[in-house]
């Protein structure tokens, strides 16, 4: 009864018929292929023709990048932190840029000055600044940047970026190279906090849209957008940059969010740099040929102790302990395999106030206990700490040992995990009533995107919206660094507040938050400092 | 020393369908209420499934206090939920989202701003082009391999094959990933482990996705060429002289295909379900991959379109199945006749 052809093929037909469908979507990919069929001699002298993947073209000018995540979006006012500013920066430029000792310098903005009233500053542009797309980056520019995003909906489509200088009032283009800035309130950090301001071709702007500009974003950066998407971003170097015309002439950017498959496409020549290898592949890493560097992010580990309801945190010898107690060179050389550059130091490196000479707490056991008996607790006691994990590079690991150390001198943590968009937030923002139910919870001293030591003051104090931790004494000296506008007064102020605090631990210090990138031998010059990751440094051999 | 056949997975019965398949517009009929049904499954699941996730989303976490950080001010917080509408009370958010949703519209991405459907619906090709070469490998080694080892399932070295594939449903298919990637990029650098970007890079990603169900696969069409090798008229054929290839592939082999691809078809949302690791090991473009970026950033739009367009398509190739089953069953066809 059956005849040939048995129609259960039919089903095979039609699964094909849907690859076949499926491929054909997919042409628009395949014109970016970077792949070269080369013939290879295998160890059998035999010759084969096998399909090799290229980590670049062949003059090696292309360098490609694994990233563990991307750019929420080409409008870079999406975002204020990495990953974006990796990418932003190479292709933006705002009026300020921070600069590797976390002080603000000058980018597009040669000069500043500040009038006596506090609040309103002058910035000088540099003349003759173009963006890619020949639009003159003048004040006009500038004004209207600022003006599209400070706008009633701007404020809160960008609300990421533009709260790190939501003061601003308004801004203002004088002349054709001098913009006047205003502020609500005096704000001694508004150069450092415009440095993440990007300044947008007005004209391209109101023409593409918001939405369009996000697809196909130009700025006055040394590199051009040639491909925006959110599994691969292709810069192309400008010849007329006013930065200088870049040694690498193709960056490409990869979506390649598993650490070991992006690992693994270094290794294989699929990629030239990869983003946060952990501690463990690094080294492997380096075994094999690669080079590997760490970026301080601006952020140090920490435990904050709850001090505002009393208890034994709210004994600043008790605070002193803790910090003697926890043995912070062990964890780091241990769990950070000694990449995390600084351990217990606060602020980080790279950071506006970093002094690698100020007193960090050495490992001390007797010492802690001798301090908690004095405190009047010889037998320690426990506490609870609520914890988001797995946000920082071994966060959970740190966190054990620390409680061990601490269990050592009597102290007993426990530790309960918590969510971070679920509860740390509101828990930390105090929004709708939510609060702490603990004694302590994680924190990290970060300065991003503003790299001052003073940021983490705008939390650790007695104002704050939902205050945790008040020291009296630090107020006002936390208030003339925010009101001082002689730069080399306001360090002096603030390196007295950071030697305060270090008497006077807030919390318990950790390690230094690190990002590790990998990358082959061939490349060198890579600058690295806040967020940015400029490219235009980077030189080949290849 | 069957047991490591696998009988339990028989996937469902194609036989109950003969009565409705005796005759072409019977069969027409037959289809069309089985498609009928299924919509109104679809219907049902993806209304359950959209509004569960709308709650569990909102338990998660103000996507509000997400964008703006540690910054957030009072009035930061209270001007990104109006913008998004997440000021208003919980049900009128509910209401508005399944009306908006009624007519495809899910909304922005709350990391982009682009619209989240969009967002998807470009990326469904990947992850069909990936899901679709996974299940034709599935059934072409199922096929090849259980063929093999359930003609002769006694020989010893057939066993010691039932037992390796045994064995190999335990191991995670992220591990196949990785070692494939080891080997084949990584050692001997011969085919790319990232991105789509040409024919080849399909290969690493697909039998990585294969292997996620491949072993059950094996042991069911093994089971059924077991099974069918005992059937009156397999003895038969074999009594008239038929060669093992008659016997194997004009009688045995029909009759065990069904069932491999009916358990393909019903593990289709399975297989998908492995896309989110396979593309997240390959930076492959597809929807699994934008779907952990999305719940990682809360951006609840693309989560809930993304939801909504993979039971769609999780349905429609049941109901291919559906249709196309009863339609291959050579017992169906010799009824017909």
């Amino acid at each position: 009864m059956r005849r040939k052809g048995s129609p259960a093929w039919l089903v095979m037909v039609a699964l094909l018929a849907l690859v076949v469908a499926a491929c054909g979507g997919d042409d628009a990919e395949d014109t970016t292929t970077t792949q070269a069929a080369t013939t290879t001699i295998a160890d059998g002298g035999e010759t084969t023709t096998t399909t090799e993947p290229e980590p670049a073209e062949e003059e090696s000018d292309t360098v490609a990048i694994g990233m563990g995540n991307m750019p929420p979006s080409g409008m870079p006012y999406l975002g204020a932190g990495s990953p974006g500013q990796y990418v932003w920066s190479n292709v933006f430029d705002a009026l300020t840029r921070i600069g590797p000792d976390g002080a603000p310098e000058p980018w597009l903005a040669e000069s500043w000055s500040t009038a006596d009233d506090n609040v309103t500053w002058t910035f000088n542009l540099r003349d003759g600044v173009t963006f890619s797309n020949g639009e003159p980056l003048d004040a006009a520019a500038v004004e209207a940047t600022f003006g599209t995003v400070l706008s009633e909906d701007g404020r809160a489509t960008y609300s990421a970026n533009i709260n790190n200088y939501g003061f601003i009032d308004s801004v203002t283009a004088v002349d054709d190279v001098t913009v006047e800035i205003v502020t609500a309130t005096p704000n001694v950090l508004l150069p450092s906090a415009i440095s993440i301001a990007y300044i947008l071709p007005p004209a391209y702007f109101a023409e593409a849209g918001a939405e369009g500009f996000a697809a196909a974003p130009i700025g006055s950066g040394p590199y051009e957008v040639v491909s925006w998407g959110g599994d691969e971003i292709v810069l192309q170097a400008r010849a007329d940059s006013w930065r200088g015309q870049p040694d690498i002439e193709t960056i490409q950017y990869l979506n390649l969010p598993d650490p070991a498959a992006r690992v693994q496409a270094l290794q294989s020549g699929q990629i030239d740099v990869a983003q946060s290898p952990s501690p463990d592949q690094a080294q492997s890493l380096v075994d094999a040929g690669f080079e590997v560097f760490s970026a301080s992010r601006g952020q140090v580990l920490a435990m904050a102790l709850i001090t505002v309801d009393g208890g034994p945190l709210a004994d600043v010898r008790v605070r002193q302990a803790l910090n003697y107690a926890v043995d912070k060179e062990a964890i780091q050389d241990a769990l950070t395999g000694g990449f995390a550059p600084t351990a217990g130091l606060y602020p980080s490196p790279g950071v506006n106030g970093f002094d690698p000479s100020r007193f960090v707490y050495p490992y001390d056991p007797d010492m802690a206990r001798e301090l908690l008996a004095e405190a009047g607790f010889p037998d320690g006691f426990d506490i609870e700490a609520e914890m988001t994990l797995g946000s920082f590079p071994a966060d959970a690991e740190i966190f054990e040992a620390m409680a061990g150390y601490l269990a050592d001198v009597g102290v007993n943590v426990t530790i309960t995990q918590i969510d971070f968009a679920g509860e740390w937030l509101p828990n930390f923002l105090g929004t709708d009533g939510a609060d702490w139910a603990g004694d302590a919870f994680n924190y990290s001293w970060g300065t991003a995107p503003l790299f001052d030591g003073i940021r983490p003051f705008n939390f650790y104090q007695c104002n704050w919206g939902n205050p945790w931790y008040c020291d009296e004494e630090a107020m006002p000296l936390i208030e003339a660094v925010n009101t001082t506008f002689d730069v080399d007064e306001r360090n002096a102020l603030l390196e007295q507040l950071l030697d305060h605090t270090a008497e006077n631990p807030p919390s318990v210090m950790l390690s230094e938050n690190f990002e590790l990138w990998a990358h082959t031998a061939d490349l060198s010059g890579f600058e690295v400092f806040a967020f940015n990751k400029p490219f235009d440094s980077v030189s080949s051999s290849g | 020393m069957t047991d490591q056949l696998d009988r339990t997975e028989s996937a469902p019965n194609p036989s109950g369908f003969g009565a409705d398949s005796s005759s072409e517009p019977s069969f027409l009929r037959f289809a069309g209420r089985q498609l009928g049904r299924r919509f109104g499954q679809l219907v049902i699941l993806v209304f359950s499934i959209s509004t569960l996730l709308f709650f569990l989303l909102r338990v998660t976490g103000d996507p509000a206090l997400v964008l703006l950080g540690d910054l957030a001010t009072p009035e930061d917080i209270a001007r990104t939920r109006a913008f998004y509408g997440l000021d208003q009370p919980l049900i009128i958010q509910y209401f508005l989202f399944i009306w908006q949703a009624l007519r495809l519209n899910f909304g922005r991405s709350l990391a982009s701003l682009d619209d989240a459907m969009s967002m998807v619906i470009d990326r469904v090709p990947a992850t069909i082009y990936l899901a679709v070469a996974a299940v034709i490998l599935n059934v072409v080694v199922a096929i090849l391999v259980g063929g093999w080892l359930g003609y002769r399932p006694e020989r010893p070295e057939r066993r010691a094959g039932l037992f390796a594939v045994l064995v190999s449903q335990g191991v995670p298919g992220f591990v196949i990933g990785l070692i494939l990637i080891q080997v084949f990029a990584v050692h001997f650098r011969l085919l790319p482990s990232i991105g789509n970007r040409g024919w080849t890079s399909v290969i690493l990603p697909s039998v990585t996705l294969a292997s996620f169900l491949l072993p059950r696969v094996i042991r069911l069409t093994a089971a059924n060429v077991d099974d069918a090798m005992r059937e009156d008229y397999v003895r038969t054929a074999r009594a008239a002289g038929a060669s093992a290839g008659t016997v194997l592939f004009r009688h045995v082999m029909p009759n065990a295909v069904v069932g491999t691809i009916a358990l393909v078809g019903v593990q289709f949302g399975f297989l998908l379900s492995g896309s989110l690791i396979t593309e997240t090991l390959f930076a492959w473009p597809g929807v699994g991959l934008q779907l952990i970026e999305a719940v990682r950033a809360l951006d609840f739009p693309v989560v809930q379109a993304t939801v909504a367009v993979v039971a769609v398509l999780v349905f429609a190739v049941q109901a291919l199945v559906d249709i196309l089953i009863p339609l291959a069953d050579p017992r169906l066809r010799s009824q017909r006749a």
